[in-house]
């Protein structure tokens, strides 16, 4: 997907992403553990501002908004629990308990350092040969 | 072009608390954010660092229902693709981003994998809690 991201932007646009990704260096059980407790679809191969470099791109700012994550997954929480009588009521409980176990699985993974989250900034590195305007 | 295998996951989730207290609930859990993790503070810094001029094109893959391309689309003036593959995400977002955009909006439900669209066409794209 990075790769098209690349294609369709001009000579030095800029793609900006935001993920979910897997603290750096981790080891064996710590990466074992990241892995569980951490979304489905969080990648191991690298991190993103490596896949982005990868991908054709220059690497231009990378912010660390861990901090902002961990907030917002606490705000997750306390509002499933202040509406949770009425959301197993209208919503199933199986569904509140899913969100509710989703949730807590990653503040767990965040507050032991395994997860973080990232926003990165890259520029297509390319010439003018390169592209051509237009939709297929 | 064949849809990614997990397509029915991905509409499942914007299914979800679709409910009154649903409503509720989404609200308590990020205000004005309509979702995602992305925050309003780091959707403006976003806008800011994209740097985009009026009527220039941005794309916002796997934009879900419309956050935060919307918001970059309204601060910079630029003109919006937003895509993604669940048709229920796009739905949910169409009435509030024309209302916020008009005519500068355009939705398409693809796979962002194999976009039909040509090189160079776009001066920004945003791409937010997709990956992962």
């Amino acid at each position: 997907m990075l790769r098209e991201c690349y294609r369709v932007l001009r000579p030095d646009g800029l793609l900006v992403v935001a993920a979910i990704e897997l603290t750096p260096n981790l080891k064996d059980l710590d990466l074992h553990r990241a892995l569980e407790l951490g979304p489905a679809d969080v990648h191991a191969e690298a991190a993103l501002g490596e896949m982005l470099q990868r991908s054709g791109f220059e690497l231009v700012i990378e912010r660390d908004v861990t901090r902002e994550f961990r907030v917002r997954i606490r705000q997750r929480l306390d509002a499933l629990a202040r509406n949770e009588q009425a959301l197993r009521r209208e919503e199933g409980d199986d569904v509140v308990h899913e969100e509710r176990e989703k949730r807590a699985r990653m503040l767990k993974a965040v507050n032991q350092g395994l997860l973080r989250r990232t926003i990165v900034v890259g520029r297509a590195e390319k010439s003018l040969m390169q592209t051509s305007d237009g939709v297929t | 072009m064949h849809p990614p295998a997990n397509t029915r996951l991905f509409e499942e989730k914007y299914l979800r608390f679709q409910s009154e207290a649903g409503a509720r609930f989404r609200a308590a859990s990020g205000g004005s954010v309509p979702n995602g993790w992305t925050t309003v503070e780091q959707a403006e810094w976003m806008a800011a660092t994209v740097g985009l001029a009026p009527g220039e094109r941005l794309l916002d893959l796997g934009a879900g229902r419309g956050w935060p391309g919307e918001l970059i689309a309204q601060h910079t003036g630029a003109q919006l693709l937003s895509v993604d593959v669940p048709i229920e995400a796009l739905r949910q977002g169409r009435a509030r981003m024309r209302e916020a955009l008009g005519a500068r909006v355009w939705q398409v439900c693809g796979d962002g994998r194999a976009l039909p669209i040509g090189d160079g066409h776009f001066s920004a794209v945003c791409h937010t809690d997709v990956l992962c």
